[in-house]
């Protein structure tokens, strides 16, 4: 229906996102020159979803739908590889297309893939190092380059959690005597903190409690946005 | 861009004008893709008299791929079967390459390299195929649910706080979509779970074919359930309740399950005892066999106060339990060691709980159990959002070993140790005398993609391992096979 309201309109849809479905109108979506962005194998969540089927992915592609694998799910969408790799299972998917589901595929859904979504020259050094064939589940990832720089590096993550653990425990030393205090003078898992509030004299109005609750730290770091656009050195 | 075709092997479907005149033998269940060709040499020990007829039916006709029907539950076994020259993986002993494994009336009664086929035996040769022990569910909701978001298709919870009465077999339903789903990938056996409130229920432990909830049980009730209240404190400015209501909340409940197990040993004793002017009550009449000893009492534990809380309260009660959840267990590795309480991990490929966590915590938390010496088995979350990918659970298994678990400890906490913790002296291996429920898998790791589960035995029985999305499947390709194939 979307699709005929948009020929009529003459708009171009881009990309199906979800299209648990697409599986059952692959040749008109691949005829209006849409691609598609579904689940690896979520169904019953809900009705709408009780169709969905893991040939999905497969079975778009093989009509000629340019298709991807996502997730919504904070769990999943780490593990995209395995995600790609269930296309090999149920859609008996030869691997190298089901690693483009995840990498080529939706960069050309997202119209980046001039910059990055394969490894050629003049491209972004955008890369991952695995430590076996990243669609099988044993595998796990050693180093992650974004732009040329090293983000992750699995042996610097273990020796940095050293240090972090080392960090916290002296942290949590120093503030132990005033968090001793603090309960020696009655007030009570954080109840003391907790009162100032109810003092009706000193409540915030309600807008600005929220406001300040939107402001907070999203990140470890104390920052409140990812560092990946900041120019720093390490 | 190279894609396989869709039509695998001999049998795709012919032009449709003949589909029509084909006949269709109602009672054989019919299976499709890779299965195909494995399922057909599969088929004699079923349907001896027919063999032949349907061989030719099959070989010369154009078979319908689209299932009509639901999955029809399998015979029992009729006559003895070997499964001949496949790699068997028994778990619980070295793997036998091009070995032999031999059942009958639904019982493995013999195994090795070289085993004595009696007459009357269907032989079937499995060359370069593998053969593990079907996979074991240790905490799922199938059966007790159809849709997550559609509320009339949930029967996972009876309402109120102590429901130590309710059994989760009753409202079991043979018929749901999601278990042949779970079994195309070789769960084989599931421990279903009641959820809600603190005192929960029992559970139930089925085989995944059956016509009955009653054909299905293992063993009911299998486990009594108690689901630890969240401790956690909710401090955000606009949280519904004050820090003071949320606490008062949690002692409340946590009050409510110490006092129903003192009245239910005070009943227990004063029942054993005769005492006179003895009222019966369903509630404790149910927590009996727990105090007996009969009944294993599993608790839902995840974060670590929860898991210390449980802990304390269980050594206060003197009772023993299993411990399920556990996504901080590795934290108190040593005390669950200590009280040697076994634990059924779930979460295992969750984000982590807390923000200054590493972001493998859930996925080493079998791994460093183990190497603390916890007795475990992996599972699913349970609940009702998990049940639709109970075919994910060897994935955590694997996905555990890219974090240090062994391979094939993987293997175990999905197949023996799930049945060593529920006590299913019969599953989760194979050997002499176990049920011959296994997998057949197309030579490779099922803990791993790509491979695929071919085949399904359970109880001897050759199960249809098809699904409602294999026939969705079937049923579109099909339409694009006469709509102008690509």
């Amino acid at each position: 229906m979307l699709i005929g309201l948009a020929n009529e309109f003459k708009v171009k849809i881009g990309t199906f996102q979800h299209i648990l479905e697409g599986y059952k109108i692959a040749d008109e979506i691949a005829t209006h020159g849409a691609g598609g962005s579904t689940f690896a194998d979520w169904w019953a969540y809900k009705w709408e979803a009780f169709d969905a089927i893991p040939d999905n992915a497969t079975m778009m592609l093989s009509r000629g739908v340019v298709t991807s694998v996502n997730s919504d799910s904070g769990d999943l969408a780490r593990r995209l590889n395995t995600e790609a790799a269930k296309s090999t299972k149920y859609g008996y998917l030869p691997a190298e297309d089901a690693l483009k589901l995840v990498t080529i595929d939706p960069a050309r859904q997202l119209h980046i893939d001039a910059k990055t979504g394969s490894l050629e020259p003049g491209k972004d050094a955008d890369f991952v190092i695995w430590n076996g064939n990243p669609l099988s589940n044993y595998t796990s990832v050693k180093q992650t380059w974004v732009d040329g720089r090293k983000y992750f590096d699995r042996a610097d993550d273990a020796e940095a959690r050293k240090t972090f653990a080392a960090q916290r425990e002296a942290l949590i030393q120093k503030a132990l005597p005033e968090r001793m205090k603090e309960l020696a003078s009655g007030g009570k898992d954080g109840d003391s903190k907790e009162k100032k509030p109810d003092d009706k004299e000193s409540k915030p109005p309600s807008y600005q409690k929220h406001r300040e609750h939107e402001l907070e730290s999203l990140y470890g770091n104390g920052s409140d946005r990812h560092t990946c656009t900041e120019e720093y050195e390490y | 861009m190279n894609i396989r075709p869709y039509s695998r092997g001999a049998l795709s479907p012919r032009p449709c004008s003949r589909r029509a005149l084909s006949p269709r033998p109602s009672s054989v269940p019919r299976q499709s893709g890779a299965a195909t060709a494995l399922s057909r040499s599969l088929l004699p020990s079923r349907f001896p008299s027919f063999f032949p007829y349907l061989m030719l039916l099959i070989l010369l006709l154009p078979l319908p791929r689209i299932h009509a029907s639901e999955n029809v539950p399998a015979r029992p076994q009729l006559r003895p079967v070997a499964l001949k020259g496949a790699t068997i993986h028994p778990v619980s002993g070295p793997e036998i390459p091009s070995g032999t494994i031999f059942f009958d009336k639904g019982k493995i009664t013999a195994l090795g390299g070289d085993v004595p086929i009696p007459k009357g035996t269907d032989v079937i040769d499995l060359s370069g195929k593998d053969i593990y022990p079907g996979f074991i569910s240790a905490n799922s909701v199938l059966g007790l649910m159809e849709v997550g978001a559609a509320r009339a298709t949930l029967d996972i919870a009876e309402s109120g706080p102590i429901n130590p009465n309710v059994r989760a077999l009753t409202s079991i339903n043979p018929d749901s979509e999601l278990i042949p789903v779970a079994r195309s990938n070789g769960i084989l056996t599931a421990h279903v779970v009641p959820e809600g409130g603190l005192v929960s229920g029992q559970s139930a432990v089925i085989r995944m074919d059956g016509w009955t909830p009653e054909e299905m049980t293992v063993r009911s009730p299998a486990a009594m359930h108690v689901h630890w209240p969240d401790l956690t404190i909710n401090r955000d400015v606009r949280a519904p309740k004050s820090v003071k209501d949320q606490q008062k909340d949690i002692d409340k409940a946590v009050k409510q399950i110490r006092e129903s197990f003192q009245t239910a040993r005070s009943y227990w004793q004063a029942r054993k005892a005769g005492a006179p002017g003895f009222k019966s009550d369903l509630r404790w009449e149910a927590l009996m066999p727990v105090f007996d000893g009969t009944l294993p009492l599993f608790v839902h534990a995840n974060t670590m106060a929860q898991i210390e809380a449980v802990l304390a309260w269980a050594k206060e009660a003197q009772l023993k339990i299993v411990l399920v959840g556990g996504q901080d267990a590795w934290r108190m590795a040593s005390q669950l060691k200590e009280t040697d309480t076994p634990v059924v991990i779930t979460l295992s490929t969750a984000l982590p709980s807390r923000r200054d966590d590493g972001y493998d915590s859930t996925f080493g938390n079998a791994a460093r159990l183990r190497e603390a010496g916890v007795r475990f088995c992996m599972a699913m979350n349970g609940r009702n959002s998990e049940a639709p990918h109970e075919r994910n659970l060897p994935y955590e298994a694997s996905m555990a070993s890219a974090f240090g678990l062994p391979k094939d400890e993987a293997l175990k906490a999905v197949t023996l140790y799930p049945a060593q913790i529920l006590g299913l002296a019969d599953l989760g291996s194979l050997e002499v005398g176990k049920a011959a429920t296994l997998i057949i898998t197309s030579g490779g790791d099922p803990l791993d993609f790509p491979t695929h589960v071919e085949a399904a035995y359970i109880d001897g029985r050759l199960i249809d391992i098809n699904n409602r999305q294999t026939r969705l499947r079937d049923k579109y390709k099909l339409k694009y096979r006469r709509n102008n194939p690509r």
